[in-house]
C-alpha cells in the first residue's frame, strides 16, 4: 500500500516536473526572442497612465536654485504654485500648473511647456475672461505693474504691450529662452455673446525680483 | 531515447501551447472583442451617466467665455440620447457602418434655450456668428467626447483586423489542440494529457502575475474619468480572467494527473497478483 502511494506522488511530481519544465521553457523561449516587444507594448499602456500628481516632487517643497536659475522641485499639474496681483485692474487670482479647460474652471493657469519666474525665459499664464480672473486686462497700460506671487519669490513685472490676435495665431508667442518676458492672455472681445475667437495679450518684462529664505 | 518518446514530449509541450493560446485568445474573444461584453460593461460602470457628466462639464467650461449662464445646457440631451449615439458609434468596431452621430435636435434645442436667455436679459448684444460659432462648439464638444476626438475612428481597422487575427489563431490552434489529443490518447497510448494541461494552467497564471506587476491597472487615465473607469475595468476583468482560468485549469490538470495515477498503479497491482 506504501509503495503504491510512493508511486503515485512520484507520478505525480514527475508530471508536475514536466509541467514546469513546459512553461518555464515556453516563457524563457518567448522573453529571448520578444523581450523587446513586450516591454515595449508595456511601456505604451503605462503610458496611458497620466501622474496628475508627481510623485517625485508631490511632496517636496516647491524651491529656486538661484546659480542653475531653474526649480530645484517642479509643481505637479494642477497644483497651486502663485498668486498674481494686478493692483491696476484689481485682479488677485491663484495660479495652477497647467491651463486645461478642467483648471482654468478653478483659477488661472500656468502653460506647462513654458517658464517659470526667473528662470530667464518666457512665462505663460492665461485665464478665463471674467472678472476674478482675466477679464480686466484689456484695460491695463504700458507701464502698469503685475505681481507674481510664487512659493519661491516675489517677482514684479512692467507691462510691454497689449494686443488682440487670432486664437489660432496663440502659437506665434515664442517661448523665449534667452530672456524673461511674462505672457498674460483671455478670451477676447470680453462683453461679447457666443464663441470668442480672439484673444486679448499682454506681454511684460521682469523688473525686480525678490527671493524666499 | 526512443523517438516515439521524444514526439510524444514533443506533441505535449504544442498541446501545452495550443491550448495556452486558444483559452488566452478565447478570453480575448469573449470580452473586448464582443460587442455584447463591451456594452454590458459599459452599462455596469455606469459609463453613460459618467459621460452625461463628463459632456456637461465640458461644454460648461465654454459657457464662462461665452457670457452665457449654465441654464442655456439645461435638459439638451438625455442619457438615453448618448447612449444610443456612443451604442452606434462603438458598433463600428465591431464591423457595422460608421453612422454619424445626428445633433439636429440636441442643436435645435441649445439655441432655443440661447434664446430664451436672450429674450429674458434684454440688455445683452449677440453677435449672430459668434453664437452659431458657440453652438457649433458645443455640437463638437457632444460628438468628441462620444468619439473620443476620432479614437474610436482610427481605432477601427486595427480592432477590425485583430479580430480577423484572433478568429484565426483560435481555428488553428483549435484545430492543433484536436490533433495533439488525437496522438496522445489514440496513437501514442501513454501520452500525458493532464501535464498539457497543467502547462496551461501556469501560462495563464503567469500572464497574470506578470501584467498585474508590470501595469500600473488603477491609474490607467485615458481621455476623461468615464472612458478611463471603463478601460480599468475591462482590464481588471481580463486579467481575473486569466488568473481565476489559469486557477481551474491547473486544478483540473492535478485532478487528471492524480486520477491517471491512480489508475496506472492499480493496473500494475491488478498484473502483479
Amino acid at each position: 500500500m506504501l509503495n503504491k502511494v510512493k508511486k503515485i506522488i512520484k507520478g505525480i511530481a514527475i508530471e508536475i516536473a514536466f509541467s514546469l519544465f513546459f512553461s518555464s521553457f515556453f516563457i524563457f523561449s518567448v522573453y529571448f526572442l520578444f523581450r523587446d516587444k513586450i516591454y515595449n507594448s508595456i511601456f505604451l499602456i503605462n503610458r496611458l497612465i497620466v501622474v496628475e500628481k508627481n510623485t517625485e516632487t508631490e511632496d517636496k517643497e516647491i524651491s529656486f536654485d538661484s546659480v542653475k536659475k531653474r526649480l530645484v522641485h517642479y509643481p505637479y499639474y494642477g497644483e497651486v504654485w502663485a498668486t498674481i496681483r494686478i493692483p491696476k485692474v484689481e485682479i488677485n487670482a491663484v495660479v495652477y500648473h497647467g491651463d486645461t479647460l478642467d483648471i482654468l474652471d478653478k483659477g488661472v493657469g500656468h502653460f506647462s511647456g513654458s517658464y517659470f519666474p526667473a528662470e530667464g525665459g518666457t512665462v505663460i499664464i492665461d485665464g478665463h475672461n471674467s472678472p476674478s480672473q482675466f477679464g480686466r486686462i484689456p484695460g491695463l497700460d504700458v507701464g502698469d505693474n503685475i505681481i507674481i506671487e510664487a512659493k519661491y519669490g516675489t517677482f514684479t513685472y512692467e507691462v510691454t504691450e497689449g494686443k488682440i490676435m487670432k486664437a489660432t495665431e496663440l502659437e506665434k508667442i515664442n517661448i523665449q529662452d534667452d530672456r524673461e518676458e511674462l505672457v498674460l492672455y483671455t478670451c477676447y472681445p470680453i462683453s461679447a455673446i457666443g464663441y470668442k475667437t480672439d484673444r486679448y495679450v499682454i506681454y511684460a518684462k521682469l523688473v525686480g525680483e525678490e527671493y524666499e529664505n | 531515447m526512443k523517438i516515439k518518446t521524444l514526439l510524444k514530449y514533443v506533441v505535449e509541450f504544442i498541446m501545452s501551447i495550443t491550448l495556452f493560446l486558444f483559452i488566452s485568445f478565447l478570453i480575448l474573444k469573449t470580452t473586448v472583442f464582443n460587442e455584447h461584453y463591451f456594452i454590458s460593461q459599459l452599462d455596469k460602470n455606469n459609463y453613460f451617466e459618467s459621460l452625461y457628466e463628463t459632456v456637461n462639464k465640458n461644454m460648461s467650461y465654454y459657457i464662462v467665455q461665452s457670457g452665457l449662464t449654465k441654464d442655456v445646457l439645461t435638459d439638451i440631451y438625455t442619457v438615453n440620447d448618448l447612449k444610443k449615439n456612443v451604442k452606434d458609434s462603438i458598433g463600428v468596431l465591431y464591423g457595422k457602418a460608421k453612422t454619424e452621430i445626428d445633433t439636429t435636435a440636441i442643436k435645435k434645442r441649445l439655441e432655443d434655450n440661447i434664446k430664451r436667455y436672450l429674450e429674458s436679459n434684454s440688455n445683452l448684444v449677440a453677435d449672430d456668428n459668434s453664437l452659431d460659432m458657440f453652438v457649433s462648439k458645443m455640437m463638437d464638444v457632444y460628438v468628441e467626447n462620444i468619439e473620443l476626438s476620432n479614437t474610436i475612428d482610427t481605432l477601427a481597422p486595427k480592432f477590425t483586423k485583430l479580430n480577423a487575427v484572433i478568429n484565426t489563431i483560435l481555428i488553428i490552434s483549435f484545430i492543433l489542440v484536436a490533433l495533439s489529443f488525437a496522438y496522445l490518447t489514440v496513437v501514442s497510448k501513454r501520452g500525458r494529457l493532464s501535464v498539457s494541461i497543467m502547462t496551461c494552467g501556469i501560462l495563464l497564471i503567469v500572464i497574470y502575475f506578470f501584467f498585474n506587476k508590470n501595469v500600473d491597472v488603477k491609474n490607467i487615465v485615458f481621455y476623461n474619468d468615464a472612458v478611463s473607469n471603463i478601460i480599468r475595468a475591462i482590464f481588471s476583468n481580463i486579467l481575473k480572467l486569466f488568473k481565476y482560468t489559469g486557477i481551474v485549469v491547473l486544478v483540473f490538470g492535478f485532478i487528471f494527473t492524480l486520477k491517471r495515477q491512480i489508475r496506472q498503479n492499480r493496473l500494475k497491482i491488478v498484473k502483479i497478483r
